[in-house]
C-alpha cells in the first residue's frame, strides 16, 4: 500500500511541476488533470468513494474543460508567458522575484513540515462517542409506560412490542425508569459505557426486568442485506428456519439453530428476498413456536426479533415474534452516508452554496455578455427611392431629352426589402 | 495503513507548488490553474483528516470547497474572457490599472 502511495504522490507532484514550467498553456492544463486523477486516486485510497466520484466528474471533467476552452477561445497558448526563467521580462517586473519566490517557498516547507512531523497527528485520541441506548417494552403486565432516564422523559405513552428511539446517555450508571399509568415504577439502574449502542428490554410476566443487550449498529458491508438477531424471552431454546414452502420440509434452512433461553443470539445477514421466517423449538424442528407471516426483510437495517408472551385481549398468552428495526450506519464516505449529513446538519449551506452558484452563472453569463448593435429593427423598412432616376437624369442633363414614357423603375413598394 | 502524515506532507508540497504557480506565472489563466491546485491540496488534507477521525464532516467540506471553486473558476474565466477582449493580453504585468 505505501508503494502505491509513494507511486501516486510522485506522479502528482511531476505533473504539478510540469504544469508550472510548461510554456505551452494548453499542456498545462493537461498536467493539471493529471494531477487532479491523481488526486481522486488518494481519494479512493483515503476511503472516500463519493469525494473521487466528484473530483473526477466536477474538478476534471467540468472546471478543467472549461479552463481548456477558455485557452483555445483566447489563443493563450501563444502568448509568451513562460519567461519563468528569463530576466528580459518588461520593466515592471521585480528582478528578484524568482528567487524570492523560492525562498518563500522553501521557507513554508520547512515550517510547516516541521510542525507536522513534530505534532505527531496520528497520535492524537479521538474523543469516543456517548453511549446510546433504547428501550423495548416487551412485558405485557405492565401496560403503557412513560420512559425515564434519570428524570429526562424519553417517551410517553410507549405500548407492549414498540421501541423508543435511541438516545444518547451519560457515559457511566443511569437510572432507567418505566413508570406504568398506575403510577408504578419499574426501574433499574445500568452502566453504559462509551462507543456502546443498547437495546434495554422490560421483560417478564410474573416479575418484570430490565435487561440490556447490545445492538450492532455498524455498517453492513453487502448490500441489501439486513443484520438480524434473535432475543428468546421464553423458557425453551429456539431455532430460527427460513421455510421454502410450507408443503415441503426438504427446502428448511436453518438460519439460526440454537438460541438459549434469555439470551440474544448471533448476529446474521439475510439477504433481501422473499422469507418465510418461523421460529421452531431447537430440540423438536417440527413443533412451531411462532411464525412470522409475510415478513419482509429490511436491508440495510440491524433489526431485533423479541420473542416472548404476550397477553391477549381475552387474558390468554401466546408466544409472539416483535421485529424491532433500526437503520444500520451506512458505508463510510459513500454516497448514502454523505447524504445524510448533508440534507440534515449541512442543509444551509447546501441551499447558500446553491444560491452562490446562480449568482456566478448569471455573472458569468452578464461578464462575457456583448452589446451587438440592433440592426434588427430594420428588417420591416424598405428603401425608399427618393425621387424616380428619370426625374434624377432630367435635372442633370436637361429636361427635353428625357420623356415621358420612359421605361420606369419598379416603384418603391414592389422592391424586395433590403435590411442592413 | 498508511500514516496520517503522509497524505499532509504531499499535500503541502501540492500547496507550495501551487503558490510558486500563482506568484511566478505571468499568464492570467496559468495563475488561475495555480489557485485550483491550491485548492486541491487543501481537499487532500482535509479528506485525510477525515479518514483519521472517521466523520464525513471532512468530505463535506471538501463538497463544499469544489462546488466554490466552479462557481469562481466560472466567474473568473468570465473576467478573464471581458478583459481579454479590451487589452487583447493576458499577462498581468500589463493588467494592472483598474480602468478599461
Amino acid at each position: 500500500m505505501l508503494e502505491l502511495f509513494l507511486v501516486v504522490a510522485v506522479i502528482a507532484i511531476a505533473s504539478a511541476l510540469l504544469m508550472l514550467v510548461s510554456e505551452n498553456a494548453v499542456h498545462s492544463a493537461l498536467f493539471l488533470i493529471v494531477t487532479m486523477a491523481a488526486i481522486a486516486f488518494l481519494f479512493l485510497m483515503l476511503n472516500a468513494p463519493f469525494l473521487a466520484m466528484i473530483q473526477i466528474t466536477v474538478y476534471a471533467g467540468a472546471i478543467m474543460v472549461l479552463f481548456l476552452f477558455v485557452i483555445m477561445l483566447l489563443g493563450a497558448e501563444r502568448s509568451e508567458t513562460s519567461q519563468l526563467f528569463s530576466s528580459s521580462a518588461s520593466p515592471r517586473r521585480f528582478r528578484w522575484f524568482l528567487p524570492a519566490a523560492l525562498t518563500l517557498g522553501l521557507s513554508l516547507f520547512f515550517v510547516i513540515g516541521l510542525a507536522i512531523l513534530n505534532e505527531q497527528v496520528d497520535a492524537r485520541e479521538i474523543p469516543e462517542p456517548a453511549p446510546q441506548a433504547r428501550v423495548l417494552h416487551a412485558s405485557p403486565v405492565i401496560g403503557v409506560v412513560d420512559v425515564y432516564a434519570g428524570d429526562v422523559l424519553i417517551a410517553e405513552g410507549l405500548e407492549f412490542s414498540q421501541a423508543t428511539d435511541f438516545v444518547t446517555l451519560a457515559a457511566g450508571e443511569n437510572a432507567i425508569r418505566l413508570v406504568t399509568q398506575a403510577g408504578e415504577e419499574l426501574s433499574a439502574t445500568l452502566t453504559f459505557e462509551n462507543a456502546t449502542t443498547s437495546t434495554i428490554i422490560a421483560r417478564g410476566t410474573d416479575a418484570p426486568t430490565l435487561s440490556v443487550i447490545p445492538t450492532d449498529l455498524t455498517s453492513i458491508p453487502t448490500a441489501r442485506t439486513g443484520r438480524y438477531t434473535v432475543f428468546n424471552g421464553t423458557t425453551t431454546a429456539l431455532a430460527l428456519v427460513d421455510v421454502g414452502t410450507e408443503f415441503d420440509a426438504n427446502d428448511n434452512y436453518v438460519i439460526l439453530s440454537e438460541v438459549a433461553p434469555d439470551t440474544q443470539s448471533q448476529a446474521v445477514l439475510i439477504e433481501d428476498e422473499p422469507v418465510n421466517l418461523w421460529l421452531v423449538d431447537a430440540a423438536d424442528p417440527e413443533s412451531v413456536v411462532v411464525r412470522m407471516e409475510d415478513y419482509e426483510i429490511a436491508p440495510e437495517d440491524t433489526t431485533l426479533i423479541y420473542v416472548g408472551e404476550e397477553t391477549q385481549f381475552d387474558g390468554t398468552t401466546r408466544v409472539v415474534a416483535v421485529p424491532i428495526a433500526h437503520e444500520a450506519r451506512p458505508a463510510f464516505g459513500g454516497p448514502r452516508a454523505i447524504g445524510y449529513e448533508l440534507f440534515t446538519t449541512y442543509m444551509l449551506p447546501f441551499q447558500l452554496l446553491a444560491l452562490l452558484l446562480l449568482a456566478a452563472m448569471v455573472g458569468a453569463i452578464v461578464l462575457t455578455h456583448r452589446e451587438t448593435v440592433k440592426s434588427r429593427a430594420r428588417v420591416g423598412e424598405r428603401r425608399r427611392v427618393s425621387r424616380p432616376l428619370t426625374q434624377v437624369i432630367a435635372a442633370q442633363v436637361g429636361q427635353e431629352s428625357v420623356s415621358a414614357d420612359a421605361p420606369q423603375l419598379p416603384s418603391s413598394s414592389s422592391s424586395p426589402a433590403t435590411g442592413d | 495503513m498508511i500514516v496520517t502524515e503522509a497524505y499532509i506532507v504531499l499535500s503541502m508540497v501540492l500547496f507550495i507548488l501551487g503558490t510558486l504557480g500563482v506568484l511566478l506565472r505571468r499568464n492570467a489563466i496559468l495563475v488561475f490553474m495555480s489557485v485550483e491546485l491550491m485548492l486541491n491540496a487543501t481537499n487532500l488534507a482535509l479528506a485525510a483528516f477525515a479518514q483519521q477521525w472517521g466523520s464525513e464532516s471532512g468530505h463535506l467540506f471538501v463538497f463544499f470547497i469544489i462546488t466554490v471553486a466552479a462557481a469562481e473558476v466560472a466567474v473568473g474565466l468570465a473576467l478573464i474572457v471581458a478583459i481579454f477582449r479590451t487589452k487583447k493580453s493576458i499577462n498581468i504585468d500589463e493588467l494592472h490599472q483598474l480602468e478599461g
